[in-house]
Parts: C-alpha cells; structure tokens; sequence
C-alpha cells in the first residue's frame, strides 16, 4: 500500500478510537466534565497529563529548533521539564488538598477577592487562546502534509473531532482520550528514531546512541558521532554542535521563564485535580514526567542525527543524485534550494539563502508557479519568488519541522511509519487543543458564571453553559488556525511569561506564606502582567527593529523576559503585604488545612 | 490497595540525596535553615488551627511541616544545582570532561540529557519521601 493509503487508514483509525472513548466515557456531572470525578488513576493522570503538554511545538518542531540551535536548545529540554518539579513539591499537592475545580478559584478563594479571581480568569482564557490557536494551525499542517488537502480543510475536520469529544466528554472524555493520544504519539515518535539510532550508531537505545561512535559507510577510523557532527559544523561555519552561541543570562532566563510558565500553565495544573488523593497527585507527577522525558530525552538524539545525515547526505552533493526524501519534502515546502553559483551542488552554510518576501511573518519559500510541475530550474529545482543573498554563500532553507516529518523516510521505513507520524501529530496538537479549550469553557461556566455573575444557577444550567462555552472556544480557536493573526507565532513565548509572571507567584505565596494578602496578590499579578506584557509587546510589536542583544534590558530576549516579570511580582507583593492588613482567620486556617494531605488525629 | 515500589535505582539515587542533605556542607547546610524571610515557616508559638483543632497535635504538624519544607529546599538546590549550574553556569567548564566511555561532554550531557533523568530522580525521591513523612505523622488520607 501506498504512503496515502497507509495514512489515511492510521489517521482514521486513530480518530475512531478517540470518538469511541469520547463517548464510552461522558461525563455527566459538572464534576465529571471539570475534573473527570476524582477519579483517575496516577499512571494514567501521567499519561494524559504527557499529551496535553507535549503540543505539536514538542512533536514537530522542538527537535529541529535543537538541531540548529546546538547546545542552546536545552532552554526548551530543561525549560519544558524541570517545571514539573516545581508542580510536583510546590503546587500540585496543595492544590489537590484545596480540591475546588480551577486556577482561579484557588486565587480568587485565597484572595477572598472578585477582583483577584476576574485577572486570574482573564490570565487564564488569555493564555490558553494563544496557545490554542497554534495547535488548531499545527493540526491544519500535518493534514495539509500527509493527506493533501488544504490546510483550513483539514483544521475543520480537527475542529469537529475536538468539539466532539470536548463537548461531549468534558474532562472525564478527554483524560482517556488523551492516554490514548500519548500511546499514540510516543510510538509513533520512538519508532523512526530508535532505527536511525541503529544506523547511524549500531546502538537501538537512542538517548546512548547520542554519544556513541558513529558508523561510517565508508569504513574510516571510529569516531564519536557527536565530535564528527562538530567537525562537520565547524567546517561549514555554523560554529561546534556542542558548544553554545548565546548569552549565559539570556539562555538562564528563557530557561527559568519556560520552566516557571510551565508550572503556571492552568491546563497543566488542572490535571492534579482529577485524582483522588493528595498522594496520587504527587504521583501523577513523577508518572507525567517520565512520559515526558521518554520523548524529551530521544529530542536531542533526533536533532544530532537529523544534522548529521544532512550535513553528510545533502552538503556539498550534486541535485541529481540527491535522496528521494528531499525532493518530496521540496515540494511540500519545507526544503528550497537556490542554486547561486550555478555549479549544480548543494551548499549548506550559515546565513539565510534567500530574504523573506513583503508582507511574510518570517524567511520562508514561497515558489513560482502553483503546482509541483511549475517552473523548475537546470538542475530540476523548483525556482522561487524569494530573492537570493548575496552575502554569503548558503544555498539551503531546511524547515524545523523537517527533522521528525523526514525521519521515516530517511531511515528507509515502510510506508506505514509515516502514517503512524503523521497520527502522533495530529495526537500531539489535538490533546493539548483539548486540554486547553476545557480550561477555557470551565473558566468561563464556572469561574465567571457560577462564581461570579450567577451563582444560583443549577447543576444541569451549568454543565449546559459548558459545553456551550467549549463549543464556542472550539470556534473561535478554529477560526484564529484558518485567519492567524500575524502575532500567533510571536505569543506561544508570551503564554509562558505571562503564566510565569501572573499565577506562579500568587499561588506559591498564597501557599508558603500565611501573612501573604488580597493587596499584595493583586499588585504584585498586576505589575508582573503590565511589564512583561509591555517589554513584549514593545520589542515584538511596536518597534521589531530594535529587538537585538544592545536594545534588550540586561541582554534579556522578550523569550526569557518572564522571569524578570515574576522576581518583580514577587518582590511587589511581598512589600505590598507588609504593609496592608494580613488576610481574614478562615483564610489563614484554609492555607493551614492544605499543608496536610489529612488529619487523622480524632 | 497495593502500594507501588519505585524502582531501585531511583531509590538509590533519592538516598544518595538524602544522604547530602543531611550532611553538613555549606551550601546544603543553607537549607536545613528556614530562611528568615519566611518566618512564619517556622513561627515561635503562633495559634495552630486545623480542622478539627485539636491542640496536643499543634507541635506534631509543625514538625510535619518543618521536615516537609526541608525536603523541598534540598531537592530545589539540586534541581538548581544540575540545570542552571551544570547545564548553564558552568557548561563550559565541565565540557572540558567527557563521560568516559561516551562522546558526550559532560556539560552538554547534563544540559540536553543529564538534567531531565535528575529531575525525574529528584520527584521520585520527593513521592517516597513524603509518603513516608505522610504515616510517621498520620496524616496520610484513607480510602474513603
């Protein structure tokens, strides 16, 4: 069967199974559809909890942005991890002995505050639209991709396999669909890797395999694989894989920045609500991050071999004897040549090969002619509208993407393994869609409509309310994935700042420090918002220009800019409680009781 | 219910920093202070209230949550330690090493792998832990 065939067939099976479980387990109460009932078990809270974070940024893209960043991408591997330590000893058991339904009640309950709860649900629907909107356009890609149909096509058919298992299945419906989307994923991430692993390395085990010897085709003398991809790099003027190019400050604050938004995130920390015990929730943790690190830890084994094969196979080697995987991917757009010295040979160097066209968002090909016959060039390249650089030498635009989409066929698998990548995408980017439009429809039934403008509404009014308010977000997130704003790219970095600089210090204060206040709360979230919004908006809207290492305050990028934004809430906070009165009895009695998981002592 | 054995060499290596917390070195010996910036961490005779507020019990939940603050101060200074200080302070100067045996220098190891496989480590350590802390203190949950 063909490559078609065989995707088609998995992506299709794959939806079935999802819609199965939406409807096997349908949540039927408002607990249900808010926190599936207390009722998951920790492996499989770890699971669920592995797909809803791992986006289809983390699936696709995470491994190409490593390969060209070299050693610097770490910032996403420890960013994107070591937040769960954070949940795991300084929120998510205190949350869980809390046991209401969100992020915002806990705020706006130990703040004893409207005003506290009305930010927290704004920081909360705010976050969640941004980052939704680049997983509905992640879903549109990977079917434009792998079944050819128009990228708004194939994110309506995404949208309609999230709101049915969204609106139907609440929490309860997307917990097990999302432990099926992670199998799903992670099999489907593993499987090419472990066999370019065995290629490139002779070891399956590919963590190992990233510092083993490399296994020449030509028989020369054993090299590590990781000094032969320096070598490599050097030669070509990208600099060493393994050492790092940019500021230590900076790398250290996109580093913390990442690590505390992924402890703020509110899909994230919803997920410690729905086990049973204070315990499990401490469990779901270490199972979560284990799921994570699976793929997390393979990541930079990806990127290494992913250069290495290019640089081997595609520099310096002429067009016509170039692999088939490489004139597929040419023609989807993730790969351009532009033959500038006119010799018939691939040169891969550092620098952009082309400039961007008017009016695009960044570098990317934009070819001449629209079908794949268009007008072609003497070596049988396709010609683009982009004009060349003169300023350096490199030949070669390679997508991030590119790194895990190829894989399959670089390691010559069958056919079917690109099937199975193609569904672990679509897992990937519909999971975390899922995970973040719940946290969107309880903010709004429960924390604005039930907690704040109508509390006396019934059970069954608000179950009603949301799923309407799913059905809704699942819309609008639909229509910000067919008409991208042209900022949706730059804000993914922004969900996470603001997630660092707005929750993460009320909820640690509110949870290791009694005196913490109401006062102390609000200004401390306000400021924290109010400068990392500005400093943001500032270098990626306003003037774009100036974003460059001397314009940036201290050398932080607006990426790490998040943890400058959340040292500031916390010290505003702190000063602001000194002097404002210390919160109401029952309060400081509430932070009392959630230390401990129980009080047996009768 | 059965209860869930971790798995030994995650075990061993939570004792290992067990051990280092308790040992006396500088910068662990740090954390075995409440710093006084939180001092109602540690208040001298404040009014304890639980649930059911019984008193005889104040001093075994300050204990309780003494030892827990203690735990988590320790496993953030290794959490600290391999991320932001191996993986980026002093990436340069461990990359002068290698892993023997592996090309991985041992700088870029603890930056893209290293770092990962300890913070799965330290919450392994801090389940264990505060499960144990959670039936010495009674204060674990039943099933209902």
């Amino acid at each position: 069967m063909d490559v078609q065939t065989w995707t088609y067939l998995i992506v299709g099976l794959s939806f079935i199974l999802y819609i199965g479980i939406a409807i096997y387990s349908r949540a039927g109460s408002t607990s249900e559809f808010y926190i599936a009932g207390k009722g998951v078990s920790p492996i499989a809270n770890g699971m669920a909890t592995g797909a809803d974070w791992m986006s289809a940024a983390s699936f696709l893209g995470m491994a190409g942005l490593i390969s060209t960043m070299g050693r610097d991408g770490s910032v996403y591997l420890m960013g994107w991890t070591g937040g769960f330590v954070l949940l795991a000893v300084l929120l998510a058991p205190y949350l869980r002995k809390f046991g209401k339904f969100t992020v915002p009640d806990f705020v706006g309950d130990r703040y004893y505050s409207r005003s506290a709860r009305l930010v927290a649900i704004f920081c909360a629907i705010f976050i969640s639209f941004t980052y939704v909107a680049g997983q509905m356009r992640g879903v549109g890609i990977v079917f434009s991709r792998f079944l050819e149909v128009p990228i708004d096509q194939g994110l309506i058919i995404g949208m309609v396999i999230v709101f049915f298992y969204a609106v139907l299945g609440g929490m309860k419906g997307i917990t097990y669909t999302q432990v099926a989307q992670y199998c799903v994923l992670i099999v489907a991430y593993l499987v090419p890797v472990i066999f370019i692993s065995i290629m490139l390395t002779g070891n399956p085990i590919p963590q190992l395999g990233l510092g083993g010897t490399f296994k020449d085709a030509a028989g020369g003398a054993p090299v590590y694989l990781l000094d032969k991809l320096d070598g490599l790099s050097t030669e070509l003027g990208f600099g060493a894989y393994t050492s790092g190019k940019k500021d230590t400050i900076d790398i250290f604050c996109i580093t913390m920045a990442l690590m505390v938004g992924t402890a703020g995130l509110p899909h994230v920390i919803v997920r410690f609500y729905t086990v049973k015990r204070v315990r499990d929730a401490r469990a779901s943790a270490f199972w979560a991050l284990l799921f994570i690190a699976l793929l997390y830890t393979c990541a930079p084994a990806v990127a290494a071999f992913a250069r290495t094969n290019i640089l081997t196979k595609v520099s310096n080697t002429a067009y016509s004897v170039i692999p088939d995987w490489f004139k597929n991917w040419e023609n989807s757009g993730l790969i351009a040549w532009v033959d500038k010295n006119q010799d018939g040979m691939i040169q891969y160097t550092s620098g952009e090969a082309f400039t961007k066209i008017p009016g695009a968002t960044k570098v990317e090909p934009s070819y001449q002619g629209n079908s794949k016959a268009g007008p072609r060039g003497e070596s049988g390249e396709r010609l683009l509208k982009n004009v060349a650089t003169t300023d350096n030498t490199n030949e070669l635009y390679i997508d991030n993407d590119i790194m895990v989409l190829a894989n399959p066929e670089i390691a010559g698998l069958p056919n079917w393994v690109i099937g199975l990548v193609a569904a672990g995408g679509l897992a990937a980017a519909l999971s975390t869609a899922a995970g973040l439009l719940l946290v969107i429809s309880t903010s709004v039934a429960h924390d604005l409509v039930k907690r704040t403008l109508n509390p006396g509404i019934s059970e069954k009014g608000e179950l009603l309310c949301a799923r309407v308010a799913a059905g809704l977000a699942v819309c609008v997130a639909g229509y910000f994935g067919i008409k991208p704003p042209g900022f949706v790219a730059q804000v993914v970095a922004f969900a996470f700042g603001l997630a660092a600089s707005s929750f993460f210090p009320a909820i640690i204060l509110g949870i290791f420090w009694k005196r913490m206040n109401r006062e102390g709360a609000l200004a401390g979230m306000i400021t924290g918002i109010t400068f990392t919004t500005a400093y943001i908006v500032y270098f990626k809207f306003i003037s774009p220009e100036l974003n460059t290492k001397d314009n940036w305050l201290f050398s932080i990028s607006p990426e790490g800019i998040g943890t400058l934004g959340m040292l500031i809430n916390f010290a505003v906070a702190l000063i602001v409680s000194k002097f404002t009165p210390p919160p109401p009895q029952d309060v400081q009695d509430m932070v009392e009781s959630i230390r401990y998981p129980a009080n047996n002592a009768k | 219910m059965r209860e869930r054995r971790p798995r030994q060499d995650l075990v061993n290596f939570g004792q290992q920093v067990g051990a280092i917390c308790s040992s006396q070195s500088p910068e662990v010996a740090l954390c075995t202070h409440i710093p006084a910036f939180l001092p109602e961490l540690n208040p001298p005779d404040a009014p304890y209230m639980s649930d059911n507020d019984s008193k005889p019990n104040a001093d075994q939940m300050k204990l309780y949550w003494k030892k827990n603050i203690r735990c988590v101060l320790c496993l953030l200074v290794v959490w600290f330690g391999v991320s932001y200080g191996c993986g980026i302070l002093f990436v340069d100067e461990l990359d002068q090493f290698r892993i023997p045996g592996t090309g991985f220098k041992v700088g870029f190891w603890f930056a893209q792998q290293g770092s990962i496989v300890t913070f799965l480590a330290l919450i392994a350590f801090y389940v264990r832990y505060m499960n144990t802390l959670d039936k010495e203190f009674d204060v674990e949950e039943h099933d209902l």
